[in-house]
């Protein structure tokens, strides 16, 4: 699924990332991510390796997911 | 010579250890892209020390980013590095910075200049925070699996501090390991390869999976607060109540202050006439320099109030906030949600609003960016948005007036950005993290350096700039010399140039006495208050020309409309001189420049005298 889709508070395994620029910030193939929350109308929030990051969802659009943990 | 350089993550603390490392005054914040520009200091007399902007890896998105990695990698056709002089940029070592607290990702830089065999020391910096949240390394270990020195910093610790400081000056007297110059294009194609990243991650989490004896605890307390000011109903709520407490404390506070600076320049301009000089001597000093000098000092405290509580916004972290609750506005307007920070920084000063929109990742955002920052309020303004405000508000509505004006200016260059949007659309679509760093207690040494370093920019700006147009415009005011009291400025050399300039402004309801005050205000905003205090001073020569009866005498000689025309020309009307010399040096042309000026002269004019004629 796209991580756009995903539920707040849960853990996930990217499984493609099509966004170039991205992967430089962890978001790769393989990384494991936490949604912390999604506020509405307002960029997501996740836990990437240890930063807490503010992701646009035409970002998030462009990341597949495979949930982990809800 | 020998020249270290300070490179790592952007946030991640370099500016402050350049800072005390050097003595100097950089720039810092809680948010990542303060630093844009390199800065030089010296460790000692032997050794150069660099601040450079922040970067996340070898591979840049932003013209800031590009300077880094051009230093880096020894390209030196980057015309930003041109200022550096050949030992300057033939460094010895890289200090690489590493936030403690996000250690996961900010090995990465250390990583790929370990493959390129470049010579590195490694700062993990912030310690202390680290610590706090149970964080424990084994130091050793991670010097051996790096195979590069590591040391631990923090900025509340001299003794970490003066341990680098050894450390860099043991450094310098090791031999140095020549450092071949790669071209952009082949770093570009070596770490654009599929897996580059993921090789990096991967040995990142091998490193720190023998390193670290103990994992750091998620920042709930960061998070707790988050879900308050990052909510989104309370979320904007919360800013806009922030905004205004700090809008209405500007007055509030600030009075008492500016109370005593008034009486003070009064009490000396009193003493002055009492000393029985000529007319001409004692109207310089009293209506040119004193009126002058005193009507620009008055506003000091609320300048200070001011950069106090923006640097308590950038300290604790609250900024990166703002720009997160902003984001979605942002794209609505075409640009990236990072455009925030330089609309933000441009509320302090234009000038290094416009230099760090350097962080943005492509030329059209940049442009864009430079384009409307000079319609946020920059704090030049405040001294006369105070001054107008209070000749016509009572004292409890005017931090809501203010607030209002700051809206407006942030609110028109969303309009203008939206604008651009359509005749110069964006064609790339890139991608946009927003880092949230942890909330920290704010460090009022370097807040209170920072108010101090802006006070000092503001009286100097006062004593030069200001006070020379002054007595410049004491001079075109005092001559040539009325014959009859009664005779109004009209008659002298600034009534007979605003003669041919007044019939232009005349619509907007600018009469002789605010086209003369206003023109000099081209070359700095704030000189409007000193060029207004002196103008009513000589044209009212026979009147307490006291400083506090300035804003009395507005009040009673214009109408409403005339003081919110005023108001709205200097929400849009063109910047000071300096700020198109930055334009013009950040867009490497005139072209830039001359479209600011015109579409903000038009945009001033036009609104102005809309309101004028909606309001009498």
């Amino acid at each position: 699924m796209l991580l756009i889709d995903s539920k707040p508070c849960s853990t996930l395994e990217i499984l493609s990332c099509s966004q170039p620029g991205l992967n430089i910030h962890g978001l790769q193939k393989g990384a494991i991510i936490h949604v912390l929350k999604k506020p509405l109308g307002m960029p997501m929030q996740i836990l990437v390796r240890g930063v807490k990051i503010g992701l646009r969802a035409s970002d998030a659009k462009k990341i597949t997911v495979k949930v982990i943990k809800e | 010579m020998t020249t270290f350089a300070l490179v790592g993550a952007p946030n991640s603390g370099k500016s402050t250890l350049f800072n005390l490392l050097t003595g100097k005054n950089q720039k810092i914040a809680n948010y990542p892209g303060v630093t844009v520009e390199s800065s030089i200091g010296k460790l000692d007399q032997h050794t150069t020390l660099i601040d450079l902007p922040g970067l996340y890896g070898l591979k840049t998105n932003s013209l800031d980013e590009a300077i880094t990695r051009d230093y880096i990698i020894k390209d030196h056709d980057n015309k930003h590095l041109k200022k550096f002089s050949e030992a300057e940029l033939d460094y010895h070592t890289l200090v690489v910075v590493a936030d403690s607290t996000k250690l996961e990702r900010s090995l990465y830089l250390c990583l790929e200049l370990k493959k390129m065999k470049i010579p590195t020391i490694l700062v993990l910096n912030r310690v202390d925070l680290a610590q706090e949240r149970g964080q424990e390394i084994n130091l050793s270990v991670l010097e051996d699996e790096l195979n590069i020195p590591v040391l631990e910093t923090s900025r509340f610790d001299l003794n970490s501090i003066e341990q680098l400081k050894e450390k860099i000056q043991k450094t310098s007297s090791d031999t140095k390991t020549k450092v071949q110059s790669i071209n952009a294009s082949k770093i570009n194609h070596l770490i654009n390869v599929d897996n580059w990243s993921q090789e990096n991650f991967k040995a990142i989490d091998n490193v720190l999976a023998k390193s670290i004896k103990k994992k750091i605890t998620p920042d709930s307390l960061s998070n707790k607060l988050d879900s308050f000011l990052l909510h989104s109903v309370l979320g904007p709520l919360l800013l806009l109540i922030l905004l205004y407490v700090i809008f209405q404390t500007l007055f509030e506070f600030a009075g008492p202050f500016q109370d005593f600076i008034t009486d003070s320049f009064d009490g000396i301009a009193s003493w002055v006439t009492t000393l029985g000089l000529n007319e001409t001597l004692q109207s310089f000093i009293v209506d040119g320099v004193i009126a002058g000098l005193g009507g620009t000092i008055v506003f000091l405290p609320q300048i200070i109030f001011l950069f106090f509580f923006i640097g308590i916004m950038e300290e604790t972290g609250y900024m990166s906030r703002v720009a997160y609750l902003l984001d979605s506005f942002m794209i609505k307007l075409g640009l990236p949600g990072k455009a925030i920070i330089p609309l933000l920084s441009s509320h302090a000063c234009a000038i290094p609003g416009i230099m760090s929109s350097r962080s943005l990742n492509n030329e059209r955002d940049r442009i864009i960016t430079t384009l409307i920052a000079p319609l946020t309020a920059c704090a030049a303004r405040l001294p006369v948005y105070v001054l107008l405000l209070a000749c016509f508000l009572p004292l409890k509505y005017q931090g809501l007036g203010l607030l209002g004006l700051y809206l407006l200016g942030i609110l028109s260059s969303f309009i203008i950005a939206f604008i651009m949007k359509f005749i110069k659309p964006s064609t790339n679509v890139q991608s946009h993290i927003l880092e949230l760093p942890s909330y920290q207690f704010p460090n009022m040494k370097m807040v209170l350096k920072n108010v101090w370093n802006n006070a000092l920019v503001f009286i100097k700006n006062a004593g030069t700039v200001i006070l020379a147009l002054t007595i410049v415009l004491w001079v075109l005011t005092y001559f040539p010399k009325r014959t009859a009291p009664n005779e109004g400025i009209e008659h002298s050399y600034a009534g007979k140039i605003a003669n041919v300039i007044q019939p232009a402004f005349e619509p907007l309801g600018f009469d002789h006495k605010l086209t003369v005050a206003l023109i000099p205000s081209f070359a700095a905003r704030e000189v409007m208050v000193s060029t207004m205090a002196t103008v009513m001073s000589v044209d009212d020569a026979e009147s307490d020309s006291g400083l506090g009866k300035l804003k009395e005498k507005l009040a009673s000689q214009y109408s409403l409309g005339v003081f919110l025309a005023l108001l709205v020309w200097f929400v849009f009307a063109p910047q000071c001189i300096s700020t198109f010399a930055v334009i013009k040096r950040e867009t490497y042309g005139y072209k830039w420049p001359i479209i600011t000026f015109a579409y903000t002269l038009v945009l001033a004019y036009l609104l102005a005298f809309l309101v004028k004629s909606l309001v009498a």
